[in-house]
């Protein structure tokens, strides 16, 4: 089961977090912390699972991660889960994210909030994984995002779900996705 | 540095409209971020401090809070607002305010409000919050909507927010949604169920058909998810499951066959991480059942034939099936094609492959150690490897494969990976499995590598503060407890321990953890502490005992280790009674404040017994009617002291006189109810002098100090038994030290050679040919092994518990039950009795009922005792398995050696039959006779029978404890 997904970036700055199990306030920070500091010290030729930890469930939880330009997207799994497939997910979901988003970048999170967990919704339910295909998670959202509209009044045709789905055969071209040049942010330090 | 802050701050603005208000406003067509947002976030991105941050998101917040709670907000506007509410939330910061608004929208009309509103509360309310309540209703509604995204945002919202008692709600909601014409409402109703299986299991009791019919629905998409409910409910119970193998194995079937439409492959793998959940319910049902496993082979032949392609989730799903295969029933021919894979994983380049490929051989390892043969220089660079992860599971690996000839190698490695890592995590996970190591072969820790391990882990409870797994202080004491015992150098270790435990006792800043340990050392090797002057043992233990950072648990082991030393010799009597009386007794726990005056009684009365002096009931009759303490009792009624009365007789007496008043004034404690009355007098059963000390009878204890007991007699029986296995024990170390002693040979040669490259090799060379001993001289060993047999077996009176699962980890027993097992069914049947008897005499509420039973009273009062101890039990068990630690032993399951080498003979388990035996006697051969009827249906017989008396004082084993003096008192009655 999936424990939480979390997204920071080189900095440690939460993007985005999703607990399936209940934390309070405090140690869900504290657990974003812990998690970045675990991460970051590895380097990149090494490979992207990792266990310890003691605050989600100790020998029982793993952390499988992937690093993208400035973001780390990091899953907390217990051992039930697959590495390998998990680091898939992770693909596939920041794939998704691109699609949706084009190009996606650190401030999409944020400022699409909504969205994004929208996305993160229909891949993964309740800690399980829900749906693993990209085109059918863009239709789905699609769909949701027309049946709001046209509950609310507005007609404009979403141009982008036709896209979206017209767009079959995505590459693997979104692999190393490239965030916008931010060359300043990425030198920031946060103290 | 600032420099670039001012870079960051002039792009940023640029930037924001470009990205998100120029070009991209046209792809996403509502934008969400307003102006606001974007200013919010630049300040924050620029800020220099968290002080600053804070200034900034407390303001923002405080904006946000008056926006909100305007009358009239538009649905976009709104979205902005939950927006920057979750930003922060994210971020840190008390958003407690929005929670009200969230609710709000999410119960608002329209299809944008209310999925803002649904995402807001699942992101800031949890299933325990006072204003779930308030969407319960809002839920129902939804579910019952027509409309499809109604039902997906209150699905979600159920599966994340509703809890335990809110569940029978919205049930038969969720239950209709199974059959919903869309398949994305049925998924999401199917993962809804998951979660009420996880949260309230007994709500899905009638769901089989339900369940079924949506294992087999005509969408592959809830199929899958269907098989994560069968999964938990597999795990939870494989053998209920059974019929659902076929279904799951034809489903897996017709995957990789690839009767499923195109759109459901990912990398030209159909659904692989069904596929992957798939193996992993397959692998539970098929290790419980032959059938299962006979149609699962074909299938794993088939995947491990078919998965050619080089991508990521093939390798998952090799992965997978080579794990199922080390799960199911073995078959030879496919644990070799396993092993195949296996070597493709080490092989290759990719660190997550050589990750994966260890761990894969470690699932391996425990279906056949041979199989690690073949990688044995794999192994040994990914114990030197740069990435810590590989590391750890090479270790891992290690311990996994430990046998009698490389344990000490693997120990050191264990041990040099845990004073080298920086790891808390992963320094308590090694603590743990070096005491695991230490507890399966203990006989094989030398000298100088016992003394590292204890230094290591005193290094390590030091400096790891809070993070060492619960259980792993039992088992470090219980190895300290064996490695104590027993051997030919044990005394030069335990003056090295307690050496180091009394330098480490006057340091501050001590752990609980730590100071458990040292506190049971020196209370239990107390007699190497005689030449201390006492103050220097004293002062501290007090310290402790008065710290109000430490549980009462921990004075509990205080006051224990100090009748420990006093016994001992090491603390004289005057001194400790003005020292224990000085302690104010106000803020202590009622079970704390009672071991304190026990142990002031037991001080004051001088008796010093042996802490050596254990139980030994194989030996060992009771005299139950206590009768060599006639002539003391008798004394005492001269004296003038009042004669005996049990508990209930004193309870019965007092209910009678003082019927018409209030229970409440009953105060006291003997005047309690009977549970009460119970606890108290088990209390004593743990106590230090097993004397009940606040009993009516005070004067009897002033008797007691007066003329004191001679048990001097007793004791030397008692150390005669001591002597007399000790040898025997000795014995059996010789036996096996030489196999030790040439290994630390080895470890040195291979430690000798470092410089050059050559010698790089070599040592890896001689590290894998020490690692991989015990594994490669199988056959050579096998002749040897059954040598050794016989003679084990000759030696002791071995339980051969067949089994085949020695590379587990082998649980110590600290839980087992105290109570001696051979005992429990006399005990039972007169416990059941005794309960009968009294149950009446409560009913009639009359003293005479209790007295015209006194031919059972006897029993009843023993039988009390059980009950109690088993209560008790429960209560303080933390407390008790430390004590335990040392009778435990015996029960602790020691595997035989020769066996590990053999890997496929059955593993052969030492155990005593009875736990209470006296830990210098584990041994001795104890093999209960059959004609022997429970020591307590002897001893109720034999009235005048006068034997042996249990001189322990200090165990809780002491099982008559209260019993035999309960009896001894009413002994004085009968006077």
């Amino acid at each position: 089961m999936i424990k939480a997904i979390l997204v920071f970036n080189n900095h440690g700055k939460p993007r985005l977090s999703r607990f399936y199990q209940h934390f309070a306030e405090d140690v869900q920070q504290q657990i974003i912390r812990e998690t970045f500091h675990l991460v970051s010290k590895r380097e990149d030729n090494v490979c992207n699972f990792l266990e310890g930890g003691t605050l989600i469930g100790g020998s029982d939880y793993k952390l499988i991660y992937r690093h993208y330009a400035t973001l780390y997207f990091v899953f907390c799994v217990d051992s039930s889960e697959s590495e390998l497939g998990i680091l898939d997910l992770i693909q596939v979901f920041v794939e998704t994210l691109d699609k949706c988003f084009e190009n996606v970048c650190e401030l999409d999170l944020i400022f699409h909030v909504d969205k994004v967990h929208y996305i993160l919704a229909e891949l993964v339910m309740g800690g399980m994984v829900l749906e693993t295909n990209m085109t059918e998670i863009l239709t789905r959202i699609e769909e949701q995002n027309k049946l709001e509209k046209s509950e609310a009044g507005i007609a404009a045709a979403p141009a982008r779900a036709v896209s979206a789905v017209k767009d079959m055969n995505i590459p693997q071209k979104i692999k190393d996705i490239k965030l916008p040049e931010l060359p300043s942010i990425g030198n920031l330090k946060f103290s | 540095m600032s420099d670039i802050v001012e870079k960051t701050l002039a792009s940023l603005p640029r930037f924001l409209s470009d990205g998100l208000l120029g070009t991209k406003s046209q792809q996403t067509p509502k934008s969400t971020s307003t102006r606001a947002f974007q200013n919010f976030m630049r300040l924050v991105n620029g800020v220099k401090s968290r002080h600053e941050e804070e200034q900034i998101v407390r303001r923002e917040i405080s904006v946000l809070k008056q926006k909100l709670s305007q009358p009239d907000i538009t649905p976009a506007q709104m979205c902005d607002y939950l927006c920057r509410v979750l930003y922060c939330d994210m971020i840190g910061y008390d958003v407690t305010f929005s929670f009200i608004h969230a609710v709000k929208f999410a119960q608002k009309g329209t299809a944008l409000e209310k999925r803002i509103g649904y995402l807001a509360c699942s992101l800031l309310l949890n299933e325990n919050h006072e204003l779930i309540l308030l969407l319960v209703n809002t839920i129902q509604k939804d579910l019952k909507s027509s409309n499809l995204l109604d039902n997906c945002m209150a699905l979600t919202a159920v599966c994340q927010l509703l809890n335990t008692e809110m569940i029978p709600m919205v049930l038969p909601l969720v239950e209709e949604k199974l059959t919903h014409p869309r398949e994305l409402v049925r998924m999401k109703a199917v993962m809804c169920l998951h979660k009420f299986l996880l949260k309230a299991p007994s709500l899905m009791h009638n769901m089989e058909g339900k369940l079924h019919k949506s294992l087999c629905d005509k969408d592959p998409g809830v199929m899958s998810v269907s098989v994560h409910l069968y999964y938990q409910l597999i795990k939870e119970n494989p053998e209920q499951y059974e019929s659902v193998g076929e279904s799951l194995i034809h489903i897996f079937n017709q995957i990789i066959n690839r009767r499923l439409p195109a759109t459901f492959e990912y990398h030209s793998i159909p659904l692989p991480w069904l596929q992957i959940e798939l193996l992993q319910c397959l692998a539970l049902l098929g290790s419980k059942s032959q059938r299962i496993s006979e149609l699962f082979y074909p299938l794993l032949r088939d995947v491990l034939a078919r998965t050619n392609i080089k991508d990521n989730i093939a390798f998952a799903i090799i992965y997978e099936s080579i794990h199922s295969i080390t799960m199911i029933q073995p078959n030879k021919e496919l644990l070799e094609e396993a092993s195949r894979h296996v070597g493709r994983f080490l092989r290759s380049t990719s660190r997550h492959l050589q990750y994966i490929g260890i761990k894969a051989l470690t699932a391996l390892v425990k279906r056949g150690a041979e199989y690690v043969l073949d990688y044995q220089m794999t192994v040994v660079e990914c114990l030197d490897c740069s990435d810590k992860s590989t590391q750890r599971k090479t270790l891992e690996l290690l311990s996994c494969m430990a046998n009698d000839a490389n344990v000490a190698v693997v120990c050191d490695k264990l041990l040099e990976h845990l004073s080298k890592s920086s790891d808390p995590y992963w320094k308590s996970d090694l603590v743990v499995q070096v005491a695991d190591l230490a507890d399966r072969y203990p006989l094989l820790f030398s000298t100088s590598r016992r003394e590292w391990y204890v230094d290591t882990i005193f290094d390590l409870l030091m400096r790891s503060r809070g993070c060492s797994p619960t259980g792993v202080v039992d088992k470090i004491i219980k190895v300290i407890g064996s490695e104590c015992q027993g051997e030919d150098n044990c005394e030069e270790f335990c003056h090295y321990v307690t050496a180091k435990c009394l330098e480490t006792l006057h340091q501050t800043d001590l752990t609980p953890d730590l100071l458990h340990i040292i506190i049971w050392v020196l209370g239990e090797y107390a007699n190497f502490l005689n030449h201390l002057p006492q103050d220097k043992l004293l002062k501290p233990l007090l310290g402790y005992f008065v710290n109000s950072e430490f549980t009462e648990e921990v004075r509990v082991w205080i006051l224990s280790a100090m009748r420990k030393l006093f016994c001992a010799g090491v603390l004289e009597r005057d001194e400790l009674v003005s020292c224990l009386n000085g302690i104010g007794t106000k803020e202590l726990q009622t079970y704390t404040r009672h071991r304190l005056k026990e142990l002031i009684h037991f001080v004051r009365s001088g008796i010093r017994l042996d802490n050596r002096t254990r139980l030994n009931n194989s030996s060992l009759q009771f005299d139950g009617t206590l009768s060599f303490l006639d002539d003391f009792v008798s004394e005492a009624l001269e004296g003038g002291a009042s004669p005996y009365k049990s508990s209930q007789l004193r309870y019965m007496e007092l209910n009678s006189l003082h019927k018409s008043q209030e229970r409440d004034v009953l105060s006291g404690v003997e005047l309690k109810t009977y549970s009460q009355v119970s606890d108290r007098s088990s209390a004593s059963t743990h106590g230090s002098a097993g004397r009940p000390g606040s009993s009516e009878g005070g004067g009897h204890t002033q008797n007691a100090k007066a003329s004191g007991l001679d048990m001097t007699g007793v004791k030397r029986v008692w150390s005669k038994h001591g002597v007399a296995t000790k040898e025997e024990h000795v014995s059996q170390h010789k036996l096996l030290s030489p196999v030790s002693r040439q290994l630390t040979g080895e470890n040195d040669d291979d430690a000798a050679n470092k410089d050059g490259q050559d010698e790089e090799q070599t040592r890896k060379h001689n590290l894998a040919s020490a690692l991989f001993q015990g594994i490669t001289n199988q056959q050579n060993q096998k002749s040897e092994q059954m040598e050794n047999k016989t003679e084990h077996a000759e030696h002791q009176n071995i339980l051969r518990v067949s089994g085949t699962t020695y590379s587990k980890p082998i649980i110590s027993t600290i839980e087992a039950d105290p109570l001696p097992r051979a005992d429990t069914g006399g005990w039972r049947e007169l416990h059941k009795i005794s309960n009968q008897n009294l149950a009446k005499a409560l009913a009639a509420n009359e003293s005479f009922a209790f007295l015209e039973n006194t031919s059972s009273e006897a029993v009843s009062t023993n039988e009390v005792t059980v009950q109690q101890l088993t209560e008790d039990r429960v209560l303080f068990k933390q407390n008790l398995s430390t004590e335990e630690c040392i009778p435990n032993k015996n029960d602790s399951v020691k595997v035989l050696p020769n066996d590990l080498l053999g890997g496929q003979s059955p593993v052969a388990i030492v155990k005593d039959d009875d736990q209470h035996s006296d830990p210098d006697q584990r041994t001795s051969s104890q093999k209960l006779d059959p004609n022997e009827r429970s020591m307590y249906d002897n001893y109720m017989e034999e009235d005048s029978h006068t034997s042996d008396v249990p001189t322990n004082p200090d165990s809780h084993e002491s099982l008559g404890g209260t019993s035999l003096y309960d009896e001894f008192y009413s002994n004085g009655e009968n006077l």
